[in-house]
């Protein structure tokens, strides 16, 4: 309802009046300036003709007009943020000149917003700060979600991608796992405003309590300028409670002074399940008569055909952007379609967006920003829910030759048929900000935002009686539905004051209060059996209903005090205070404070500096605290509404509570370093971070015998995160039309359970998994067999198992031991392009991760539930040690695998049109490309694909990494168009 | 202007979050904070909450006990399931130790039930007449009903952890304790039940209580004693776990598990070979097979969701007191009660003198007239029944039957329990 009329008012907006070209008097020059790596034009740099006054501004299409030239050429010089500068003789008269730049490896002088009271340049800001520029890597890259733009490119940021299906999501991490018990995602801003993030999100179409849909993905790429990512308590103090796993802010697009710029991108691709007959493994059986008989793929695909299809992508999206002193704006829109690897997998998702800055004075500025995204994902019935993967996987040779046709369960078509598990998305994120500058020396910003989502999620299961031969009394209609409402509300003030001190010496003096509300709605109703086909409300099932209703809030107030002192605009000096209340902290609980202290010290900056090769250095230390709260109601001993008998109105214990509970404290040194070499040629940024995570919240099972069920929250313990962060970039080669762009970055985890409780060794937060002292958090520990023989009949005997101190002792009484962790220690990416003639770029993406492992869930259900696998019939021909853990009862440590990986993420060829091509359709800049993501996989892994797992539930959670019956991630191809006017 | 701008700024951030504490003020309908609920005036809410409990979890029970016996089949292609029907259940798999009782789990969901009515027996103590009307009533009621998640819990598992509570209402945590302690312990909670029942002239409640407290004694071995407290239930009493259709809570949780609309479980070889009333039942449909090749029967004793299944009755205390007969090589007094019984079935009267043969025929008859109510897993164990499928019979989902009869204490309880 509020984006129409948004947009009608900005229309008009559009048509205001641009600023007024220059005078022509004299001889003219013409241009455009570009990006030389990426070919998209620079707006907003400065032109000067040498030795003369004239100078001249790109515009949003980096185009610029110089009048009243003297003379028959002239020396054009170029300058802009960000980029080296440039120069050109050029003819007067030349009305085509295209001049490029090339960008600096470093750049000091970026301005960022994130983690800081107000925007100030990264040589003020004593912590690192990762800047990823979504506006030029969408330019010339498609990019289906955020979650895509921020793999690869920002060192210390883990996206674990679970499934293949198209809308879902990923795991966030930033600088490994410091939580035991709540999730380890960053909080994530855009233009300022708190947004639900959820990876996890919409119907359980993976079971054991595990959806797929990532509320993260919901902001389009095309409509994002830039993305700022502070990555723990260091850098993120002035957040307070919650933001120790770090903050990622989005930052979309803006007006710039200029006229009308319309851009039109158009996209057209396919998704598939690359080499599903090389990944399925060959399943066996035996017959009435002791036959072996075995089954793979193949032998599926023979009786229905493709078990998995191409899915279509298209994605149309179009913008508008300028304005004039007063006014800028930006409005886009599209709509995006992505069929999955599955029929029954599908996203129709509109977006829209309206950003507008109005600046009536020099002292008062007012931005608002409007994002709106609508429609519908379809999802398959996946993972533990059953579908297409899982009767698959688990194929059975004694069903070739049944309705099953080799199918463990149900035929693919079949589960497209009954299951219908579907999402409708409506999300209106809208900021406003208010930015008042009454005084020179005082400026102070009010931001006010909301994020509303609204989501019915579905699970649909139409009567189809002839189905019920495969899937019984589901077959016979069930319908549940559950609005969920989420609605955040930000409120953020902030004030600075600044002033000289003397010369020498600046002060900023700032403080800040913020107000974060969040209020999750749910209405959860479900009916059972329809008495004919076509039916599918509520209202219509004949079998037993039920409804259920939750409304949960929380608020939390916070407010902080900074200062900063700056020496001679090379050495920065920050102290700051913040302090928080939450109402999910427990009643005998009251404030907390966390302290921040930086420096920063651009070194080449001063007077003794003599290396011309470091032509920039900066130096940089950092340390904070920051928090993580408790869950909603955590603290809190409560009942929960109940049914009586005679459906009377009746309460049940619900949860234990914990008055003590207050919240995590994450307490991080930064140290590092930021350097420009060889005229900014090669840039490097190295972090060393330490990061130690106290008043751990600590999610224990209760001893049902209390009387209460689930887990109590307790503060205990604490864990040390510390790492390395490298981020390289570089222009090894440039010469004539060919230059060669490298990017890569590292990052390493190391991370340490310090302790516990007294007394207390480990806590386990789920299967196979240990919190151990000593030990990374989230560990996969169990029994481990190391030797085994197998008498003639295959029976596994001698077995012995790890005895935890490198001997063998009898599996019955051995220990559980520890097998790997479940996060990467090491994950990085190297990214190199090349661009020849200024207009065609090459580009790919390789990104690994290293140092975990993997439960493959196929191979435990097929070999230790279902008997498909070899050594399940033929014990002989099998591994002793992986025999006999079959059969001692499912051992797991033959399915726990190394999931080590290196792919090849990505790669792209993209051409920026010529000139004269384009201005033939009236338009001013085109670039085509194609581009391919998930190529390759260099794996030890034995599973289907390293990758896939369960995103949340019982099985995904916070930390097992958990694959079965998951899609991989599917291979895709995109050609784009993207044209401006 | 400087200064004292910097001044006001100052002090908000220094007052930080105190001058905001009613802004902090959050509701959460869905969660009754315990400190607001625990009053007088919903004393009845408290009790009525306790007994729901129970009877969850005792509908989950009866699924539970039939799976593991030979009542029920699994049906279903959720491998977490299959431990139960197999007999190869581990003190580390979770359905039966965490699940609610919707989910088919008994340990959490039984002690939650016998948790629940301690908590609300201690806070009825606590409270005057005065303020609660009917006050002993509802005290006798719920120490019913913590026997009865007592004997359930004694029956169906191998070992036990009883917690209680202290004088001042603070959790002492059990430790480890065999079957005949749960027992004991059922015993006498009912005992308590009888006095307060027989105080406040409760017959159905004394009746209820009479009948566990013969059935625990029976678990003991203690047969005279059962057979005392039998003698006195009233004729024809009988006491029921309630069900309706209207919650999925309060559903009957083995019409959920098989019925007409569900084929998450098949019946066992033995029922559907029965022509019994008592065992009422169907074949689906020529051909109809679970995805592990399970033929599938549906139980026609529950036909709705709201169908009350039988805890308590004078049927079964003619049974115990027949058992009792037995114990005491009394089997003529056994073979009169037994027969009466297969003459519901349409068989003729017993007269054997032989123990083993008297046995094998109670034990049948317990089978065919509790079919599905909850009684079976234990009277497996105190009979020794022979397995059914034999131990060793390959499972349909996969690997072969074990011999595992009682639950294991499950891992959440040992791992949780400072007393371990």
């Amino acid at each position: 309802m509020r984006f129409p009329s948004v947009v009608a008012g900005l229309t008009l907006v559009v048509g205001l009046p641009m600023t007024q070209p220059l005078a022509a008097q004299g001889g003219p020059i013409v241009g455009t300036v570009t990006n030389r790596a990426t070919g998209e034009p620079i707006p907003s740099a400065v032109i000067t003709v040498a030795g003369t006054r004239l100078r001249v501004t790109t515009d949003l299409g980096g185009r610029f007009r110089l009048a009243d030239v003297p003379g028959t050429t002239a020396v054009l010089q170029v300058r802009t943020i960000g980029y080296r500068p440039a120069e050109d003789t050029v003819n007067v008269g030349d009305t085509s000149i295209r001049i490029t730049l090339e960008q600096r490896a470093l750049d000091l002088s970026q301005v960022v917003v994130t983690g800081l009271p107000e925007q100030a340049e990264r040589r003020q800001v004593g912590n690192a700060v990762s800047l990823i520029d979504a506006a030029s890597i969408t330019q010339t890259t498609p990019i289906n979600d955020v979650q895509s733009l921020l793999n690869g490119r920002a060192a210390g940021v883990l996206i674990q991608p679970a499934t293949g299906a198209v809308g879902s999501g990923s795991r966030i991490r930033i600088r490994g796992a410091s939580s035991f018990s709540l999730q380890s995602q960053p909080l994530v801003y855009v233009d300022g405003v708190r947004v639900d993030a959820d990876p996890a999100s919409g119907p359980t179409n993976q079971d054991f309590g595990s959806s797929s849909i990532s509320r993260f993905n919901d902001f389009n790429p095309d409509q994002i300028e830039s993305i700022e990512i502070v990555k723990g308590p260091a850098a993120a103090t002035l957040y307070g409670t919650e933001a120790s796993n770090g903050v990622i802010q989005i930052i979309t697009k803006h007006g710039d002074t200029g006229p009308a710029r319309w851009n039109f991108t158009l996209r057209q691709g396919v998704d598939y399940f690359a080499n599903p007959e090389g990944r399925f493994p060959t399943n066996y059986q035996v017959d009435t008569a002791g036959n072996l008989l075995s089954i793979n793929l193949r032998d599926l695909e023979a009786q229905v055909g493709d078990i998995f299809r191409n899915g279509h992508i298209s994605d149309y999206q179009a913008s508008v952007s300028g304005g004039s002193n007063t006014v800028k704006y930006f409005v886009a829109g599209g709509t995006e379609l992505q069929g999955g690897a599955e029929p029954s997998n599908d996203l129709r998702h509109s977006n829209g967006r309206a950003n507008v800055t109005v600046t009536p004075s020099d002292k008062v500025t007012i931005s608002a920003n409007m994002g709106y995204v609508s429609g519908p994902t379809d999802l398959s019935c996946e993972a533990g829910c059953g579908g297409r993967m899982f009767t698959t996987v688990f194929m059975n040779p004694l069903n070739l030759g049944t309705f099953r046709k080799g199918f463990h369960s149900g035929l693919p078509v079949a589960y497209d048929e009954e299951y219908h598990f579907s999402q409708s998305l409506d999300r209106f994120t809208g900021s406003v900000q208010l930015q008042h500058r009454p005084v020179k020396w005082f400026t102070h910003r009010i931001t006010f935002g909301v994020d509303r989502t609204r989501e019915l999620n579905q699970l649909y299961q139409p009567l189809i009686d002839s189905l019920q031969i495969f899937f019984g009394s589901d077959a016979l209609g069930y319908i549940a539905r559950t609005n969920r409402a989420v609605d955040n509300t930000t409120v953020d003030y902030a004030a600075t004051a600044a002033f000289d001190l003397s010369p020498t010496l600046k002060s900023n003096s700032s403080a800040g209060l913020q107000f974060y509300h969040a209020l999750i709605d749910t209405a959860f109703a479900d009916g059972q059996f329809f008495p004919a086909p076509g039916l599918s409300s509520i209202d219509a099932t004949t079998g037993p209903r039920s409804n259920a209703g939750g409304l949960e809030e929380t608020k939390s107030i916070g407010a902080y005090g900074q200062e900063q002192i700056a020496w001679r605009d090379r050495v920065f000096v920050t102290a700051g205070l913040r302090s928080d209340n939450q109402s999910t902290f427990g009643r005998n609980f009251t404030s907390v404070y966390y302290p921040k202290a930086s420096v920063s010290w651009v070194m080449s900056d001063e007077s003794f500096w003599t290396w011309s090769f470091v032509n920039q250095l900066r130096l940089r230390a950092a340390y904070g605290e920051s928090g993580r709260a408790p869950t909603y109601n955590a603290a809190v001993r409560t009942y929960a509404p109940a049914t009586g008998p005679g459906d009377v109105t009746a309460v049940t214990p619900q949860n234990i509570g914990n008055p003590n509970l207050g919240p995590e404290r994450g307490k991080e040194i930064e140290l590092g370093f930021d350097v420009g070499l060889w005229d900014d040629r090669l840039g490097l940024e190295f972090t060393y971070y330490r990061k130690r995570t106290t008043d751990e919240i600590l999610q224990r099972n209760v001893a049902p015998s209390i009387g209460f069920s689930g887990q109590q929250f307790f503060n205990a313990g604490a864990v040390l995160n510390q790492g390395i962060e490298l981020l390289a970039h570089g222009r090894p080669y440039s010469h004539g039309p060919v230059s060669v762009d490298l990017t890569f970055n590292l990052a390493t985890n190391s991370n340490k359970i310090e302790s516990l409780l007294p007394g207390l060794n480990s806590v386990s937060p789920g299967t196979f998994l240990l919190h151990k002292v000593g030990y990374p958090v989230g560990s996969w520990f169990a029994k481990r067999v190391v030797s085994a023989q197998l008498d003639p009949t295959g029976k596994a005997i001698n077995v012995l198992c790890d005895d935890g101190k490198g001997g063998g002792v009898a599996c019955s009484s051995a220990p559980v031991v520890y097998l790997g962790r479940t996060i990467p220690n090491v994950e990085g990416a190297l990214s190199p392009s090349v661009t020849l003639w200024n207009r065609l770029r090459v580009e790919g993406l390789f990104d690994f991760k290293t140092g975990y492992k993997k439960l493959d869930g196929n191979t435990r259900v097929r070999c230790t539930i279902f008997a498909r696998c070899i050594e399940n019939f033929r014990p002989l021909e099998g591994n002793p040690i992986t025999v006999a853990e079959i059969q001692t009862g499912g051992i797991p440590d033959f399915y726990i695998n190394d999931a080590s990986f290196l792919k090849l993420r990505q790669v792209s060829a993209s051409y920026t049109l010529p000139d004269e091509w384009v201005q033939k359709v009236g338009a001013s800049h085109a670039i085509v490309s194609v581009a391919g993501r998930n190529l390759l996989t260099w794996t030890r892994y034995p599973g289907l694909e390293p990758e896939a797992m369960f995103l949340g539930g019982t099985r995904g959670g916070n930390f097992s990494a958990w694959e079965q019956a998951d899609l991989p991630q599917l291979e895709q191809w995109i050609f784009t168009v993207n044209v401006s006017y | 202007m400087k200064h004292s701008t910097i001044l006001v700024l100052g002090l908000l951030s220094l007052a930080g979050c105190s001058l905001f504490d009613n802004a902090l003020e959050v509701q959460n309908p869905s969660n009754v904070p315990a400190d607001v609920l625990e009053v007088p005036a919903n004393a009845q809410l408290l009790v009525n909450g306790a007994i729901a409990d129970f009877e969850c979890a005792a509908g989950s029970y009866a699924v539970m006990g039939g799976l593991i016996t030979d009542e029920l089949l699994d049906a279903t292609q959720t491998a977490d399931r299959f431990p139960y029907d197999r007999r190869t259940m581990a003190s580390s798999d979770l359905r039966y130790a965490v699940n609610s009782c919707i989910g088919l789990g008994v340990y959490t969901p039984l002690q939650t039930a016998r948790f629940s009515a301690l908590n609300v027996l201690f806070l009825l103590q606590g409270w005057t007449d005065a303020q609660v009307p009917s006050r002993d009533t509802l005290i006798a009621t719920l120490q019913a009903y913590e026997g009865y998640s007592l004997v359930l819990l004694g029956e169906g598992f191998c070992t036990m952890v009883i917690s209680t509570l202290d004088a001042n209402r603070q959790t002492v945590y059990g430790g480890e304790i065999q079957r005949d302690s749960v027992f004991k312990l059922a015993v006498a909670t009912f005992s308590d039940a009888i006095t307060s029942a027989t105080a406040t002239g409760q017959t159905s409640v004394l009746n209820m209580a009479l009948v566990g407290r013969a059935r625990a004694y029976v678990g003991l071995g203690q047969f005279a004693a059962a057979k005392a407290d039998g003698q006195l239930v009233a004729p024809a009493f009988a006491k029921f776990v309630t069900a309706s259709a209207i919650n999925g809570r309060r559903n009957n949780r083995v019409w959920q598990e098989n019925s007409a609309t569900s084929t998450n479980t098949s019946l066992g070889s033995p029922y559907i070979n029965m022509t019994d009333p008592r065992v009422p039942f169907m074949f689906r449909r020529p051909d109809s097979v679970s995805v592990t090749g399970v033929p599938l029967y549906e139980q026609l004793k529950y036909q709705s969701a709201s169908s009350p299944i039988r805890l308590a009755s004078r049927d079964e205390a003619r049974l115990i007191i027949a058992e009792a007969d037995l114990a005491a090589a009394d089997f003529a007094g056994a073979d009169s009660i037994i027969s009466n019984f297969r003459a519901r079935g349409g068989d003729t009267a017993i007269t054997s003198v032989d123990s083993a043969t008297v046995a094998a025929a109670l034990y049948d008859q317990r089978r065919r007239e509790f079919f599905l109510e909850g009684q079976h897993l234990g009277d497996a164990i105190r009979f020794n029944a022979p397995l059914n499928p034999p131990a060793g019979t390959p499972y349909p989902g996969g690997l072969v039957y074990g011999t595992q009869l009682c639950l294991p204490l499950p891992d959440v309880e040992k791992q949780n329990n400072p007393n371990f």
